[in-house]
């Protein structure tokens, strides 16, 4: 019997066994951990496993931030009420390698799920839901082989979850709040910001041994916002003076008030 | 003495007056913060049969 091997997504192990002469019959178990060399294949890559997506906290419970755990990956912050990140999808943008955040290929069960401008997958609140449901996914940093197509960069590389023999689910719910957070630079009063996440999931089966079942849901009711300063003309420019009157005469029927006494303003015009 | 023209005027009511204590010459600082509301659902659904030791099908549905 041979141990010490695991099988994580798209890894692949090198299992070398040596005939004995009499031996009828040959059991292969594989239960124990991996080895830390890899042998089998050229591919820099790492596991994030389901254990760590469970318990590590999550802004937002996306899954791909995960990502970031490893070697050579690394988050491009961008602002998220850009306007131009409504062209480019509103997923967790990553670097692997190096490369453009446009360049990796996400993959869920063998098949691509990146966005429309082939960046990050992601909802408009800009996180990829249902942790929950991914078993375990692997980062493929570069040399990795010719089945993974699609990408110059990275390979971000998830399997789902099946139902088991036993009946096994969980339920959550989490709640930020702009009661529970500070201030920043820019912020003249706590901004509106309230998120309830919350969601359910569940698997098992439907003919032990044969036929599985797995679900999950997943809900996010957000309101929340983002302090803006934008440049307006002063009081000044409008008309008026350092002590609220107007310092300029006249256009009747301007709309324009003083913003301390709320008295019309009244403009001079050329 | 401050000279707007006519043709301005009725623009300038679209920006709205500074509410914090920066200005810098004719501009000044306007601070807000809008709210946006997000609702998000996402549902998965998958079915897994096996129909022997080398081989078995799956079925998922990704809402």
């Amino acid at each position: 019997m041979q141990t010490g091997f695991t099988l994580t997504v798209g890894g692949s192990q090198a299992l070398n066994i040596s005939l004995k002469i009499g031996h009828a019959t040959e059991r292969v178990e594989v239960t124990a951990t991996a080895p830390d060399v890899q042998l089998a294949s050229s591919t820099l890559s790492a596991e994030v496993d389901s254990t760590t997506e469970r318990e590590l906290p999550l802004n937002g419970r996306d899954w791909t931030q995960l990502a970031t755990l490893q070697p050579g990956v690394t988050g491009v912050r961008v602002e998220a009420g850009s306007s131009n990140r409504g062209n480019r999808g509103y997923g967790t943008l990553l670097s692997i390698s190096g490369h453009q955040p446009y360049e990796n290929n996400y993959r869920i069960n063998g098949i691509s799920i990146n966005d429309y401008s082939n960046g990050s997958p992601g909802s408009s609140l800009g996180v990829n839901l249902g942790v929950d449901a991914v078993q375990e996914f692997s980062v493929l940093i570069g040399n990795y082989s010719a089945e993974y197509g699609r990408a110059s960069g990275g390979v971000i590389n998830g399997i789902t979850k099946s139902g088991t023999n036993q009946f096994h689910g969980d339920a959550y719910y989490f709640m930020r709040d702009k009661v529970l957070d500070a201030r920043n630079f820019f912020d003249t009063t706590l901004p509106p910001f309230h998120r309830d996440q919350f969601g359910v999931a569940g698997g098992g089966p439907i003919k032990k041994n044969k036929t599985f079942i797995f679900a999950d849901y997943e809900g996010i009711r957000q309101r929340k916002s983002d302090t803006f300063s934008n440049s307006v003309p002063s009081a000044a420019a409008r008309g008026i003076g350092p002590n609220g009157q107007p310092t300029v005469a006249i256009a009747g029927g301007s709309p324009l008030r003083d913003p301390a006494n709320q008295v019309p303003l009244r403009i001079r015009t050329r | 003495m401050t000279h707007i023209d006519t043709a301005v005027l009725p623009y300038l009511v679209f920006y709205p007056l500074r509410n914090d204590g920066l200005v810098t010459g004719d501009t000044g600082t306007f601070t807000t913060s809008g709210v946006e509301r997000l609702t998000e659902n996402y549902l998965t659904l998958r079915g897994d049969h096996r129909f022997s030791e080398k081989d078995s099908f799956c079925s998922e549905l990704v809402l």
